[in-house]
């Protein structure tokens, strides 16, 4: 489906503005498809996530259509940014609930080690981890660099590029361009990670 | 035009948003006790009319009488019917459907189902 002319969009607006009832729902008619579509194709996120923020966005607009002002963008361009910005807010504080969730002490404590172990290995794991994340969380880091420095400190081994992607905001790019910026920054923040442990426990020896 | 998917949600997402006809029948479907399908058949219309008039403004002020000939003539409706929702809902004074208002309407809705059971 494609988005309205310039004409229509001008006469919907100008209707929104004064008192016709059944303006709203022809916005509604002509955009939300439009934005739905757009969102999927750029976000590549789900219809059902997309409904919600076309949706958003125009109910934005009906609580304050002379928030929008047509010399300065069309109406397509300021709906399809309030849809993109409420998209990327769900996606960040999604992103950041499943970091919290998966915060690398609260998997230490969960999955304690085996029996055969000693308790004081554990303790020691436990409180190295404790020291390495108050380190960066005081390091004034971006959000995003922790982010991936807690998916790097969960992997073991092999880090999934996917949870990187998540956790440094670049899903939304396409692949081609996503993979050497993961690869990169994941090298780079393994480093930092390497070179913040040595500074905390080689101070200590 | 939007699919019925798309309408069907919109529509339902109209139900808390103030200023729009689909809060308006929440409120009111809320206060009479009523189904959508019932609510349908009051204003003499189907289920998907029903939706796409939930995205209208609700008709206010000086052009009330104007904005719902309007939207009558527009969707088809029956005046009266669609004028008789929107006084009601104007009586009960409540414009948004606040916890406190929908509690008020929930018990003024128990009220009538009370009301309106035969004595045992």
């Amino acid at each position: 489906m494609t988005s309205p002319s310039r004409q229509q969009v001008e006469q919907l607006h100008k209707r929104m503005l004064g008192p016709d009832s059944d303006a709203t729902h022809d916005v509604f008619d002509a955009f939300m498809e439009p934005l739905v579509d757009s969102l999927v194709g750029t976000l590549r996120c789900s219809r059902h996530d997309a409904n919600a923020y076309a949706a958003d966005a125009l109910f934005a607009y009906f609580r304050k259509p002379d928030g929008f002002d047509a010399n300065q963008s069309s109406l397509w361009f300021f709906l399809n940014q309030i849809a993109m910005r409420r998209a990327y807010d769900a996606y960040r504080s999604q992103t950041k609930r499943t970091l919290r969730e998966n915060n690398p002490l609260t998997v230490v404590e969960v999955h304690p080690p085996a029996p055969n172990n000693a308790t004081e290995d554990f303790v020691s794991a436990t409180q190295q981890l404790e020291r390495l994340s108050e380190r960066i969380e005081s390091g004034g880091y971006p959000a995003r660099e922790v982010a991936a420095m807690r998916v790097i400190l969960l992997s073991e081994g092999r880090v999934s590029e996917e949870e990187m992607a998540r956790a440094l905001e670049i899903s939304h790019l396409p692949l081609a361009e996503r993979l050497p910026l993961v690869r990169s920054h994941t090298e780079r923040l393994r480093r930092l990670l390497r070179s913040l442990y040595k500074e905390i426990f080689n101070d200590e020896r | 035009m939007m699919s019925v998917e798309l309408l069907d949600y919109a529509a339902k997402r109209s139900a808390t948003e103030p200023g729009l006809l689909g809060q308006v029948f929440a409120i009111y479907q809320s206060l009479e006790d009523c189904t959508r399908d019932a609510l349908a058949e009051e204003l003499g219309c189907d289920e998907q009319t029903l939706n796409r008039l939930s995205l209208c403004r609700r008709p206010s002020g000086d052009a009330f009488a104007e904005q719902v000939k309007l939207l009558c003539g527009r969707f088809g409706l029956e005046p009266f019917a669609l004028a008789n929702v929107l006084r009601q809902v104007e009586i009960m004074g409540s414009d948004s459907p606040t916890p406190r208002a929908t509690a008020t309407l929930q018990l003024a809705a128990l009220d009538k189902r009370k009301k309106d059971e035969p004595a045992s």
